[in-house]
């Protein structure tokens, strides 16, 4: 056979291939562009959220200071976690069961924190088919915010964490806490002033010369104080505590109310928690020596002893 | 009348410094604590119940000693202690100090309730020419009774589901509180599964051995949920429900993820396979050494 008639037979077996590939490619185009001819619509999932929960529980403050509360909570969305990590808002609000049936609570340091924003935490939220992420949020709990615990004014509440998560088209979802999350009941106080009588001669008082010592509640519930005291001393000499005496109201040593005591002793000073991070709540006490005649004269010091205690009234 | 004056007669010097010194108002001190009570009321003979209870101050600038004094009838002056003992020092920096307050009630005691106190206070250092240090403190109350009332009773604090890797059960973490004075646990645990977006049910399993929890303690536990399924990478629902006397007490629904199965680290294996070897020729080698010797 000559090279010639060879080369022309493969020359039209070739081209008999090309004609069928052509045309099962050219059906396979028809039946594409049949199907090219449905859509689909993607509606908006609404985002959901899921497992909110409050860190610490149960809370414990931190006497005159704000302490950090974090909220977390699950948010999962079917269009993927980036509709509301990237293009939509998380926010929560903290609030002691009583004060609001939902979310709706007025913004008080005292029982109910608003607008605390929730992001990604550890980049949880990787995008594109991901459909969830942890989010995460802080909130400065004052030192006299509510407390729920037993022996608390309101034992049979709790703190609620309420997370709202919405998506680029506003859609939204939200969840609550399920633990029921007690705060602590805090007994704290701070004492301003010192008490420094300066000096005094045997026999005499400090008259209506008080020092003073500021008692100010800086815990989160009412509280009373406890007082007592060392004998003053220097070597071997003494004064005994019963020596001084205190009372709230500025008068004179001889009017002051009580004699300190060398055993803790409760008195009604009444000094409510404060409602505000400006205004603190506080009680003045005054107080005054008498040196017995005969005493040796010296330089004497001691310790007096301010103990907060339940406010029963 | 002068100074020198004063001086002849007998009088108490309470030294001038400090009426300088202490002119103006300062803090002498802040302090408290949380919560600030023990209380119990369902003890009986033999109970140990454990507290927890901050030592809190919002300016912790420098180490604090303080005192932890009881204030107890005598009758059970033996039964409380506290893990830090009677005098510690609380380190700079920490704003939150906690102690552990115990209750041991004695096995041949007498039902009863009983009171009594706890007081923390700092222990002040004297400044130069002060006159009267100041101590401040915050009192705990104590108040427990002592009865003959089995209570069987817990509360489910936390509960989460964890992430597995692929291969792996569901698992949860869960934290339960024993608030009665007998061991108990939840009678038992299920776990339905579900795909990434919640709607279809892909499983079901649930666990029944629960450990359980010593009276008046808190406890945190995994739990795995043997599931026909085996989990491919990605995200799931799952639905928790802990049970008791055949009710539901506590549910979770939320998202959980399936990570990529662990790795077997093969180097590690050769390299302990190779060092194996490597003794075990060696071994070989000395004793039939010693045998030829």
């Amino acid at each position: 056979m000559k090279i010639s008639s060879i080369l022309f037979r493969s020359y039209l077996l070739s081209a008999a291939f090309i004609a069928v590939f052509l045309g099962v490619f050219l059906h396979l185009q028809l039946v594409s562009a049949d199907s090219s001819g449905t859509s689909v619509s993607v509606v908006n999932a609404t985002p959901a959220v899921s497992n909110v929960v409050i860190s610490s529980d149960p809370i414990t403050l931190t006497e005159n200071t704000t302490t950090t509360v974090t909220i977390t909570a699950t948010i999962s969305d079917g269009n993927g976690c980036s509709d509301v990590f990237s293009s939509g808002t998380i926010s929560a609000v903290l609030y002691r069961s009583g004060v609001a049936a939902t979310s709706s609570c007025t913004a008080d340091d005292s029982n109910c924190y608003r607008s605390i924003t929730l992001v990604d935490t550890g980049g949880t939220c990787t995008g594109g088919t991901d459909t969830s992420g942890n989010a995460s949020g802080t909130v400065p709990m004052q030192y006299f915010a509510e407390a729920t615990d037993a022996s608390s004014t309101f034992p049979t509440q709790w703190w609620v964490a309420f997370v709202k998560a919405s998506d680029f088209a506003s859609a939204s979802s939200t969840a609550t806490s399920t633990a029921a999350t007690e705060l602590n009941s805090l007994y704290a106080l701070n004492i301003t002033g010192s008490i420094s009588y300066g000096s005094v001669a045997a026999g005499a008082d400090t008259g209506a010369s008080n020092q003073t010592a500021t008692v100010t509640n800086t815990g989160n519930f009412k509280i009373d104080s406890e007082f007592s005291g060392t004998n003053m001393t220097d070597g071997s000499n003494t004064i005994n505590a019963t020596q001084q005496k205190y009372a709230t109201s500025s008068v004179t040593y001889a009017s002051l109310t009580f004699n300190l005591s060398t055993t803790a002793t409760a008195r009604d000073i009444n000094i409510v928690k404060a409602t505000s991070s400006s205004t603190p709540s506080t009680q003045g006490t005054f107080w005054g020596i008498a040196i017995p005649n005969g005493q040796v004269a010296g330089s004497y010091t001691g310790t007096n002893t301010f103990t907060a205690v339940y406010s029963s009234n | 009348m002068g100074i020198m004056a004063i001086f002849k007669k007998p009088v108490v010097l309470l030294s001038f410094v400090s009426l300088l010194y202490f002119a103006l108002p300062f803090s002498a001190g802040a302090f408290g604590v949380s919560p600030p009570f023990v209380t119990n009321s369902r003890l009986v003979k033999g109970s140990r119940f454990e507290t927890v209870i901050y030592l809190v101050q919002g300016q912790p600038t420098e180490d604090l000693e303080v005192k932890a004094e009881f204030d107890l009838p005598v009758k059970i002056k033996d039964w409380l202690t506290v893990d830090k003992g009677e005098s510690f020092i609380i380190p700079a920096g920490v704003q939150q100090f906690p102690i552990k307050v115990a209750v041991t009630v004695p096995k041949d005691t007498d039902f009863g309730s009983y009171k009594g106190f706890l007081r923390i206070n700092t222990v002040p250092k004297r400044a130069e020419g002060q006159q009267i240090a100041i101590s401040v403190g915050a009192r705990i109350d104590i108040n427990f009774t002592v009865g003959e009332n089995v209570v069987a009773d817990f509360n489910v604090r936390k509960i989460n589901i964890l992430d597995v890797h692929e291969g792996d059960d569901p698992a949860i973490e869960v934290t339960i509180e024993n608030t009665g004075n007998v061991p108990i646990a939840p009678e038992r645990a299920t776990f339905d599964l579900f795909d990434k977006y919640g709607e279809i049910r892909l499983g079901f399993a649930q666990a029944e051995d629960i450990p359980e929890i010593q009276p008046f303690e808190t406890k945190t536990f995994t739990l795995t949920f043997p599931i026909d399924i085996a989990l491919s990478r990605g995200e799931y629902w799952g639905s928790v429900n802990l049970y008791r006397d055949g009710n539901s007490v506590k549910e979770l629904r939320t998202i959980f993820n399936v990570l990529e199965k662990k790795k077997v680290n093969y180097t590690l294996y050769a390299e302990l396979g190779g060092g194996v070897l490597v003794l075990l020729i060696g071994a070989i080698w000395f004793i039939r050494r010693r045998k030829g010797a």
